[in-house]
């Protein structure tokens, strides 16, 4: 029993992590493609802008 | 191609086979739970790898893949063996899906009685899959593929073929939960069996490689070329998951046929495991399956063809390979002998190597070449993130990648439980391109464009002489510089290497940099005529893309031990905290960095060394004992942060002195501290900064962030009009990292 909740938590906690991990993607992509220049170092500077 | 076509495309790649292959084989290793956890514990560690591609593919959004990024990162060897496992590893995914397809039509053939004149029906398996690779090979030579748009469609339904297989599971689960009991033994044998089924199923979350491939045909590609690599990766980890849930539940547990428990009944199918319980779930299921994986096999196996052919191509036009490789046919201008090459592969690893052990190798070798492509992300960030125009970043940088390099190790040597050919195949192909770049490909291969190259280098013979590099830039500033040079490197043997680098701008060819080149003759020609009279000098000139790439390049290649730059004070260019050469070379260099900000040929009697109880501190203290005048010259000592421990006791600014000069290697000149006044450390510094010759000041924080608040060093470097010398030492991981990455 123990096994099937450890099991299913780290299901879970797979593709809720792989879902976060997208979404938050999708997001920065967006916001990159809207910047002029992007370096690392500009949008570093620009991640709170 | 748009998003929608990129994904596909990916989609295409990854749900042909290994699914289809990978179930019925994860089931009766790791049991009902334990197939679960292997799709959803590789669609996030594949999610890693993906992340690691969207990165580069959006910053280098150019056909090639693995290849192109291992060459732009590490430069030769190190690419060719990229391209050279990206072929292996595509051409036996390719037999892989070539014995998919036959091992599902002969099933479908057996069922329908049409093989019954057979009596083991099974032994058709190889030679169908042979007929099959050698159609496609002939359908890629004829350059026909599928277009972009009817490929897509056909990717698409098999997804929605895929997403319905599992909607009924759930369904059924719903209306009879009786069968969720199939889950009772969750993980019949333990945790430790997941390595392995994950190991030969990773092979199925490979998609994003051919995605890469298309860098040149993307539209946006900055923006959907990382997209679609992570949604076809997150769709592909959702749909297996799924998909394994309703295989399991497929089987009602005691029904007449089934003997065992129901996952011992799908897993003693084997590769057909996944088949046999389908077709109970669904009406039609055995038509309905074969018809997916006719349509998924061979669109990937059109896919993996092209994609082997093309790496092959690609290192024989760059001559890492014999030229005929990168031959194209005059009649139909498809490459013939990378595909002639190809095909080769794909046939022998299909008709020689029973089932598990090609899915096995290609997922080892997808493994390393997803090893290297993580590497590339650290090292290229590292060394090239000011030049790169990047359209996605890896979050929780370095860790994901790293994280991902650790389970792919893991994942690879477990593999050898799944199949010791596999351990055998992958390591010895491996070594095999190894040999070949070794004692072939190192000495034809053409250059990169974007490579360093010297132009022109006088070498003296090397020794064991501390080894201190001079990169000049400006003639007026290079005898001062030179001057400076010999007072800090006179107290030991040392060899000195003058580097003028050429920046050539993008929109002139490489080939054209020799007329830039006499710009900086006449400030390295002065600078040596000063030291040539007491050290051993070496002139270097290397044109680049990026001054800063270059310095520290060859700092790395001349394993050089001190670095002496000069500075002409604070930049336009706010986003750098010193200048844009500057940080790039302090962050990445593998050595002692002295910068020099109009120090002149001066001699200095009274210098000032604000300490700021770090690493720096004491090379600080050193570098001001070099630039002092040796007889009269007085070091102030002033520490800075020190304050507030005071007040608490805890520390002792005379303690801290004494354990710096301990540190330092000579000390003829008088050194005395300084307290710092109640107020402000930046302006305190600035006030007494006033009364002497020189200001020597540690750099102290880690450059490595490279953006945020300027440390209380980098303010008074930038504030400071008392000549100025900022020193940084070379020490500990983050010296380590920089040498090896």
């Amino acid at each position: 029993m123990l096994d099937i909740i450890i099991g299913a938590v780290v299901i879970v906690f797979c593709l809720g992590a792989s879902s976060a991990f997208v979404f938050y993607s999708r997001r920065q992509i967006e916001k990159i493609s809207r910047m002029k220049r992007t370096t690392y170092r500009d949008i570093m500077k620009n991640r709170h802008g | 191609m748009n998003l929608f076509h990129l994904t596909m495309m990916g989609l295409g790649m990854m749900i042909g086979a290994g699914v289809f292959l990978g179930i019925g084989n994860a089931i009766r290793i790791a049991g009902p739970g334990g197939l679960l956890l292997t799709f959803a514990l590789n669609t996030l560690l594949a999610l890693f790898t993906a992340m690691s591609y969207a990165e580069l593919s959006s910053a280098i959004p150019r056909a090639g893949g693995a290849y192109n990024f291992a060459r732009i990162g590490f430069g030769g060897g190190t690419s060719f063996l990229a391209g050279w496992m990206e072929w292996f590893a595509s051409s036996v995914a390719g037999s892989m899906y070539a014995i998919t397809f036959a091992i599902y039509t002969v099933r479908y053939l057996e069922q329908l009685r049409f093989l019954s004149w057979l009596a083991v029906p099974t032994l058709l398996v190889k030679p169908v899959a042979v007929l099959i690779a050698l159609f496609f090979l002939y359908i890629n030579y004829r350059g026909a593929s599928e277009t972009g748009k009817i490929g897509a469609i056909m990717t698409a339904g098999q997804t929605l073929f895929l997403i319905a297989i599992g909607v009924v599971g759930v369904v059924v689960a719903i209306r009879d939960p009786s069968r969720l009991q199939n889950f009772q033994s969750f993980l019949p044998f333990g945790w430790s069996p997941l390595f392995i089924t994950m190991g030969f199923t990773y092979v199925a979350f490979e998609g994003f490689e051919v995605i890469a491939q298309a860098g040149d045909e993307a539209i946006e590609p900055k923006k959907n070329l990382p997209k679609a690599m992570l949604y076809s990766v997150y769709v592909v980890g959702i749909t297996y998951v799924v998909v394994a849930f309703a295989t399991v539940i497929s089987v009602k547990a005691g029904s007449p046929d089934v003997t065992g428990e129901p996952w011992q009944w799908i897993g003693s199918f084997r590769e057909r495991g996944f088949g046999e319980a389908v077709a109970r779930l669904i009406p039609f299921g055995n038509f309905l399956l074969t018809l997916a994986v006719i349509f998924a096999s061979t669109s990937a196996l059109n896919a993996t063809i092209y994609s082997a052919t093309r790496a092959s191509y690609a290192l024989g036009r760059d001559r890492m390979l014999p030229k005929p490789f990168a031959r194209i046919s005059k009649r139909r201008k498809t490459p013939w002998f990378a595909l002639l090459a190809t095909g080769f592969i794909v046939l022998v690893v299909a008709t020689v190597l029973p089932t598990m052990d090609v899915a096995s190798s290609a997922s080892m070798m997808f493994l390393f070449l997803f090893f290297l492509v993580n590497l590339c992300v650290i090292k290229i960030r590292l060394n090239m993130s000011d030049e790169l125009q990047y359209g996605y970043l890896t979050p929780l940088f370095p860790i994901v990648p790293m994280l991902a390099i650790s389970v792919q190790v893991v994942l690879a040597a477990e593999l050898r439980h799944m199949s010791l050919i596999a351990l055998i195949v992958a390591p010895a192909w491996s070594l095999a391109g190894l040999f070949i770049y070794k004692f072939y490909s190192s000495s034809r291969a053409l250059p990169a464009e974007s490579e360093i190259r010297v132009l022109e280098e006088v070498e003296v013979p090397e020794g064991d002489e501390y080894r201190i590099m001079v990169p000049v830039a400006n003639p007026e500033t290079a005898l001062s510089l030179a001057w400076n040079t010999n007072k800090i490197g006179r107290s030991r043997p040392s060899q000195i290497k003058l580097l003028h680098m050429v920046p050539v701008p993008d929109q002139v060819a490489l080939s054209d940099a020799e007329k830039y080149m006499t710009e900086g003759r006449e400030g390295i020609v002065e600078a040596m005529l000063y030291l040539v009279q007491r050290f051993p000098v070496t002139t270097t000139f290397r044109y680049c893309r990026n001054i800063a790439r270059g310095i520290t390049s060859a700092v790395r290649e001349k394993k050089i031990g001190l670095l002496i730059m000069g500075w002409h004070g604070e930049g336009w260019d706010r986003r750098f905290r010193i200048g844009s050469t500057l940080d790039p070379v302090i962050s990445r260099s593998p050595c002692d960095i002295v910068i020099l900000k109009d120090c002149g040929s001066k001699t200095f009697r009274n210098i000032l060394v604000p300490l700021f109880g770090e690493a720096n501190d004491a090379f600080a203290l050193d570098t001001a004992e070099r630039m002092a005048q040796e007889k009269d010259g007085v070091i102030t000592a002033m520490p800075v942060r020190g304050a507030a421990n005071k007040q608490r006791g805890i520390w002792s600014e005379e303690r801290y002195l004494g354990r710096l000069l301990r540190r330092v290697e000579h000390q003829p000149v008088k050194v005395q501290l300084k307290g710092t006044p109640p107020m402000d450390p930046v302006k305190a510094v600035l006030q007494e900064a006033e009364k002497h010759d020189l200001v020597v000041l540690g750099l102290a924080g880690s450059f490595l962030r490279q953006v945020g608040v300027p440390t209380v060093a980098e303010q008074i470097a930038r504030q400071c009009v008392t000549p100025l010398v900022l020193a940084k030492a070379s020490k500990g991981l983050s010296a380590f990292t920089k040498k090896w990455i």
